[in-house]
């Protein structure tokens, strides 16, 4: 319609509703409005109110009309941009080729659980190239001695929920000498039952101390410090089945207090028999965590455990341990720059045949990451044996780490151990690590 | 008797009066980075108290997953987090916390970002060989406000779950910060006329300029009316930029730039010499002005290839509290936005 046949239109009807209640007051009254008032104001005011109502009433409805159409404008624009957006006749709506469904039924390969592997390669040279004691007797089984390279471990790692209450966690180990496919832990695990407890059954490496839990490819060096080698065991640790409970206890002196209680069957073959079927150990790891700043923490522990030594279950040991470690990450930097100081050391008293014997052992060590890629670390032991605390060893070792990516890392470490019932030894090693799949190392 | 009764009295009259002057319980709302604790308390206001774990300037990624967050998770009522495969750290916390009410699935556990259209998302088999690749595609959705605007609505859902007493109070401020945000992004008046919904659907399918510029209104056509950061971002649209990582292709994509090659030869791995030579004469060849960095990567790399080409490299922080004076979401778009337009104009 023209602009101006519209305007006459709307004049039109704006006078129709206009004189409409008008009429119906008149009759209403029984006489026309303004009678009374015709004679007390002129014809002319009269006339000019009227056209003023029309006028307004005009620009209301010329607004009305307005918004309408800016509706009806604005709809058909959203309209075509809703066509851009989402794109007219898009691949989902066309039909080139005939439906078929298809059935997931034997595709639930997704519910499998995280599967990874991990590989633990490492070379050496040393000096001598055979360790021997002061009898001439090979320290270590003929497999391991010379310089030569060494598949340390193939690690194989299988993680699930089991059920929205459990997780299920196994980690096979297959060495390369002689060795066979291992259970290194399999356990399942309740993280949140009442008391706030953490509840662990299986077969499991011991919360003793701060390392003897961590997998020989996680390590901040080559080798697990000679502390815990000489009184945990070596590759296996302080390990065995049973049960842990684990309660994260409200900041009682620090900001965190984390109490650990272990009862197992097993042992590490030194300060307890490695006998699964009868051996019984207690042990206990109160972890005491500060945050010190937002960019370092501080976390001392102190362990205990009590066992027996000998498979007769004659004589006992109770070992005890502290340790610290101290963490320095600046928050906008953790990836580049990175200071940690880790220490532990153990005391045993152990009964034998012969009598008690009391010996102790320890480790500092210190990790600065340099950069993205480069760490280094070093490391100082000393430790007497637990059979005899007259024998004892020293040792001192670098390394330096190269982190080509968070999945693949090669080490070089340099070593001088003395031992006083052996020839002292020095050793290069070569360390290259690489992981498979999801499965990361969990510092807590 | 009337001494002890008398005393009584007075003990329950001094708790009530105690009782009285009590703030009510907040919801205790945990973000695994600023930026979700952020959304969290324009939505729920003074009924939240909200706290995260990764810091603004600190990579998402990597998070030592300490006993004190765990801690920090024990006590939330809520924990937001993407839901994927950014902090890998989470689940080992979650755990530790032993805290059943922000278990995965439960009704105190956000996922960010579910039902959300993400980028880079791998359309066939994934291995590292593409880097520390993420699976579910790029989580870093902070860098895209409109992916943002929906993942609020996620954080709204948990707030309403956890606090159904206060439903419509959470669903009033997701409204407003909603509003606030499309405008902040399109300007008000282009917001009136096109709707908030539209234009965000617009600009996640990258068309919203070419729509605008096709639409006479007025005399003028509708790009004429459009404001807020979208506006302030044209003279940067266009423009072929490096970045550092992968965190700034939300960014890029929405504002109309194209990334032509990362400072990271795969996502996660470190710049080696030759990547750092092949980016250079990439810059070179593209005439390429600005290198988008996020401040907690290195700077030794940018700088470097700042010296030798004369790209202005731009650190930014990624997420709000990464700097000083970034305490909202509107501010570091603004922030983000603001710096790039002076690094262009040579400031």
């Amino acid at each position: 319609m023209p602009r101006s046949s519209s305007h006459i239109a709307l004049i039109i009807i704006a006078g129709i509703t206009w004189i409409q209640p008008v009429n119906a007051q008149v009759r209403a009254r029984g006489r026309p409005p303004g009678l009374e008032t015709r004679q007390a104001i002129p014809d002319t005011t009269l006339i000019e109110g009227k056209i003023q109502y029309l006028e307004q009433r005009l620009r209301q409805l010329e607004a009305l009309m307005t918004a309408q159409q800016e509706e009806t404008r604005r709809a058909s624009l959203r309209q075509r941009g809703q066509q851009q957006a989402r794109g007219q006749g898009a691949a989902g709506q066309r039909e080139s080729s005939p439906v078929r469904f298809q059935s997931a039924q034997r595709q639930m390969n997704q519910l499998n659980p995280e599967i990874s592997m991990g590989g633990d390669f490492m070379g050496w040279i040393r000096s001598p190239e055979t360790v021997r004691d002061r009898d001439g007797t090979p320290l270590e089984p003929a497999f391991a001695a010379g310089n030569r390279f060494w598949f340390r471990e193939a690690e194989l790692s299988i993680i699930a929920p089991l059920d929205p209450y459990t997780r299920g966690k196994f980690f096979f180990g297959i060495p390369s000498d002689g060795g066979e496919l291992a259970i290194e832990e399999a356990y399942m695990q309740w993280i949140n039952l009442p008391t706030g407890l953490n509840l662990k059954i299986g077969f499991f490496r011991n919360q003793f101390g701060q390392l003897n839990r961590w997998h020989d490819h996680a390590l901040p060096q080559a080798d697990r410090p000679h502390v815990l080698q000489t009184f945990l065991g070596g590759e296996g640790g302080l390990a065995g089945l049973g049960g842990s409970f684990n309660w994260t206890l409200p900041g009682l002196w620090s900001h965190v207090n984390d109490l650990t209680v272990e009862f197992i069957s097993g042992g590490d073959g030194i300060s307890y028999a490695d006998n699964f079927s009868r051996n019984r150990i207690l042990l206990g790891r109160l972890k005491n965590y500060w945050d010190l700043s937002a960019n370092t923490y501080l976390e001392l522990g102190v362990s205990g455990s009590y066992g027996h030594n000998d498979s007769a279950r004659q004589y006992t040991t109770r070992l005890g341990g502290i340790d610290l470690n101290y963490r320095w990450i600046p928050a906008g930097r953790g990836h580049y720059r990175s200071l940690e100081v880790r220490a532990e050391a153990i005391g045993s008293w152990r009964e034998t045949l012969a009598g008690d014997v009391q010996a102790w052992g320890g480790y500092l060590s210190i990790q600065n990451r340099l950069n993205a890629r480069f760490l280094t670390s070093l490391r100082v032991d000393y430790t007497q044996l637990p059979e005899n605390a007259d024998h004892d060893l020293k040792a001192i070792g670098a390394t330096l780490d190269y982190w080509q990516s968070e999945f693949v890392v090669f080490r070089i470490q340099i070593d001088r151990i003395q031992r006083s019932f052996a020839a002292t030894e020095n050793r290069l090693i070569f360390q290259a690590i690489w992981a498979m799949g999801p499965h990361k190392h969990e510092a807590y | 008797m009337k001494r002890i009764m008398t005393g009584i009295a007075v003990i329950v009259m001094a708790m009530a009066a105690m009782g009285a002057g009590q703030e009510p319980d907040r919801v205790k709302v945990v973000g695994s980075v600023p930026d979700f604790a952020a959304i969290a308390k324009e939505i729920g206001g003074d009924l939240v108290e909200v706290s995260w774990i990764a810091r603004g300037n600190q990579d998402p990624h990597f998070v030592l997953p300490k006993p004190s967050y765990a801690q920090m998770l024990s006590d939330a009522d809520l924990f937001i987090t993407t839901g994927i495969d950014l902090e890998m750290w989470a689940p080992p916390l979650i755990d530790k916390s032993r805290n059943p009410n922000i278990l995965e699935g439960a009704q105190g556990y956000v996922a960010a970002t579910a039902g959300l259209d993400l980028l880079g998302v791998p359309t066939h088999g994934v291995d590292r060989s593409a880097g520390d690749i993420h699976v579910y595609g790029n989580p870093h959705i902070q860098t895209c406000p409109v992916r943002l605007i929906e993942a609020a609505n996620n954080i709204k859902i948990g707030l309403q779950k956890v606090d159904p007493d206060n439903e419509e109070a959470y669903e009033e401020g997701y409204r407003s910060f909603t509003t606030r945000m499309r405008q902040a992004m399109f300007g008000e008046e282009l917001m009136e006329i096109v709707g908030g919904d539209l234009l965000c659907e617009l600009a996640i399918a990258g068309s919203l300029i070419g729509f605008l510029d096709s639409e006479q209104y007025n005399g003028g056509t509708l790009l004429d009316l459009l404001g807020g950061w979208m506006r302030e971002a044209m003279p940067f649209r266009g423009m072929k930029i490096i970045a550092y990582h992968k965190n700034w292709e939300y960014f890029a994509d929405l504002f109309g730039m194209r990334i032509i090659e990362f400072v990271e030869p795969k996502p996660g791995i470190p710049p080696t010499a030759r990547h750092v030579k092949k980016v250079i004469d990439d810059i070179e060849r593209h005439e390429i002005e600005i290198m988008l960095v996020a401040n907690y990567f290195e700077k030794n790399t940018p700088r470097r290839i700042e010296e030798r080409t004369g790209v202005r490299a731009i650190f930014l922080p990624i997420s709000v509290t990464g700097e000083p004076g970034i305490d909202t979401i509107f501010e570091l778009y603004d922030y983000w936005i603001e710096t790039i337009n002076n690094a262009l104009a040579g400031n």
